[in-house]
C-alpha cells in the first residue's frame, strides 16, 4: 500500500487516480473531524471540498517534507478558523446551524452532550484530545499541527482528560491527594 | 524492599501512562505495567478512570459521525476530472486549429482571386471563391463552438 505522501507525488506528476485514493482514505475523519467544531455539515462539507481544492492547486509544489495528513488538516483547520472570524464566533455559528439542521433528534443530543462534556475545555484542548484518541496521531504529529512542543501536547492532553473527569464526576484519589497537597502549600505560604 | 518496587513502579507508570493510554507500549512494557496495575489499587483506579473518560468521548464522537453527502463526493470526483482541465485545454486547442486553418483558406482563396484577377496565374475564379467560403465558414463555426462552450463552462 503506498503511503499518503507517496500518492500526492504521484498526483503532482498528474496521476489523477492517485488523488483518489486520497480522498478515499481522508474525506470522512477529515468531515467528521471539522463537523464536531461547527455542528453543522454543510459547513463541514464546504470545508472539506475547498481543503481538498487548495491540495489540488498546490499539487505540483507539493513537497513531502510533514506528513500529508498533517498537512491537509492544517488547511482544513485554517479554512475553518477563517469561517468562525466571518461569523464572528462559533457558537453563533453553532447555533444557527443547529437550529437549520435537526436531521436526527438523537445525533443532536449526542452532539449536545459532547460539546457539554467539553464545554470547560479551550479548542487547542479539544484538538488534542480528538487527534489523540479518535484519529490516532502521535504526539509528535499533534505538536506538528498545532506548532507547539511534545511535552505541550502531553500536558494539554493530561489536563483536558483531568477536566473530562471532574466533569463526568469520577472521583479520583491522585487527583485528590494533589489537590490536598496544593491546598496545604498555599496555607503554609 | 517491597514497597520501595511498587513506588518505582507507581512513577514507571506515571512515565509511560501516555503510551499506556495510547496503546502504543510494547508488549514487555504493557506486561509490566499491567502487573503493577494487579498490585496497586490506586493506580488502578486512576488508569481505570482515565479509560473511561477515553471510552465515553470516543463513543459519544462515533456517535456523532456523518457520512460524506453524494453530493460532497461527487464534487471530490470532479475535482480531477478530465473533463475539468485536460478536455478543456484540449478543446481550447483544437478550436484554435479551427480558427487557424479557416483562415489560411480564406487568406488561399484571396490571394488566388487578386492574382487570377490581375491574370499572373491562370486559376478558376470557382476554386479560389470555394477557397475563401470554405475558409470563411470554419472560422464562423470555429467561434460559434468556442462561444458556446465559454457559456457552459460559466
Amino acid at each position: 500500500m503506498f503511503s499518503d505522501e507517496n500518492l500526492m507525488t504521484r498526483f503532482g506528476r498528474g496521476d489523477n487516480s492517485a488523488f483518489s485514493e486520497l480522498v478515499d482514505r481522508h474525506q470522512q475523519r477529515l468531515l467528521n473531524f471539522i463537523y464536531r467544531r461547527t455542528g453543522s455539515r454543510e459547513s463541514a462539507e464546504d470545508i472539506v471540498q475547498e481543503t481538498f481544492l487548495r491540495v489540488v492547486n498546490a499539487a505540483s509544489r507539493y513537497q513531502a517534507t510533514a506528513k500529508f495528513s498533517t498537512w491537509l488538516y492544517t488547511i482544513a483547520l485554517n479554512l475553518w478558523r477563517n469561517e468562525i472570524a466571518r461569523h464572528r464566533t462559533a457558537v453563533e455559528l453553532n447555533e444557527r446551524d443547529r437550529v437549520q439542521e435537526s436531521s436526527s433528534m438523537d445525533q443532536h443530543v449526542d452532539f449536545q452532550k459532547l460539546q457539554s462534556l467539553m464545554q470547560d475545555l479551550t479548542d487547542e484542548h479539544r484538538l488534542v484530545l480528538e487527534l489523540s484518541f479518535i484519529e490516532g496521531w502521535t504526539n509528535q504529529q499533534i505538536a506538528d499541527l498545532l506548532n507547539c512542543s511534545v511535552g505541550t501536547v502531553k500536558s494539554r492532553k493530561f489536563y483536558a482528560l483531568k477536566a473530562l473527569r471532574k466533569r463526568m464526576g469520577i472521583d479520583n484519589e491522585r487527583d485528590e491527594r494533589d489537590e490536598r497537597m496544593s491546598e496545604s502549600t498555599t496555607a503554609i505560604r | 524492599m517491597n514497597e520501595m518496587n511498587e513506588m518505582n513502579e507507581c512513577q514507571n507508570l506515571q512515565q509511560q501512562l501516555d503510551d499506556y493510554l495510547c496503546e502504543r507500549l510494547s508488549d514487555f512494557a504493557k506486561r509490566r505495567i499491567d502487573n503493577h496495575l494487579r498490585q496497586c489499587p490506586i493506580c488502578a483506579k486512576e488508569i481505570n478512570s482515565y479509560q473511561i473518560v477515553i471510552s465515553e468521548f470516543r463513543s459519544l464522537s462515533q456517535k456523532n459521525s456523518i457520512e460524506p453527502s453524494l453530493a460532497l463526493q461527487y464534487s471530490l470526483k470532479r475535482l480531477v476530472e478530465p473533463s475539468s482541465s485536460s478536455t478543456e485545454i484540449l478543446s481550447r486547442n483544437n478550436y484554435v486549429i479551427l480558427i487557424f486553418t479557416g483562415v489560411i483558406m480564406l487568406g488561399l482563396g484571396t490571394v488566388l482571386s487578386i492574382l487570377n484577377y490581375y491574370g499572373a496565374i491562370a486559376t478558376s475564379l470557382i476554386i479560389s471563391s470555394i477557397s475563401a467560403l470554405i475558409g470563411t465558414g470554419i472560422i464562423l463555426t470555429g467561434l460559434a463552438q468556442m462561444k458556446r462552450k465559454t457559456k457552459t463552462t460559466k
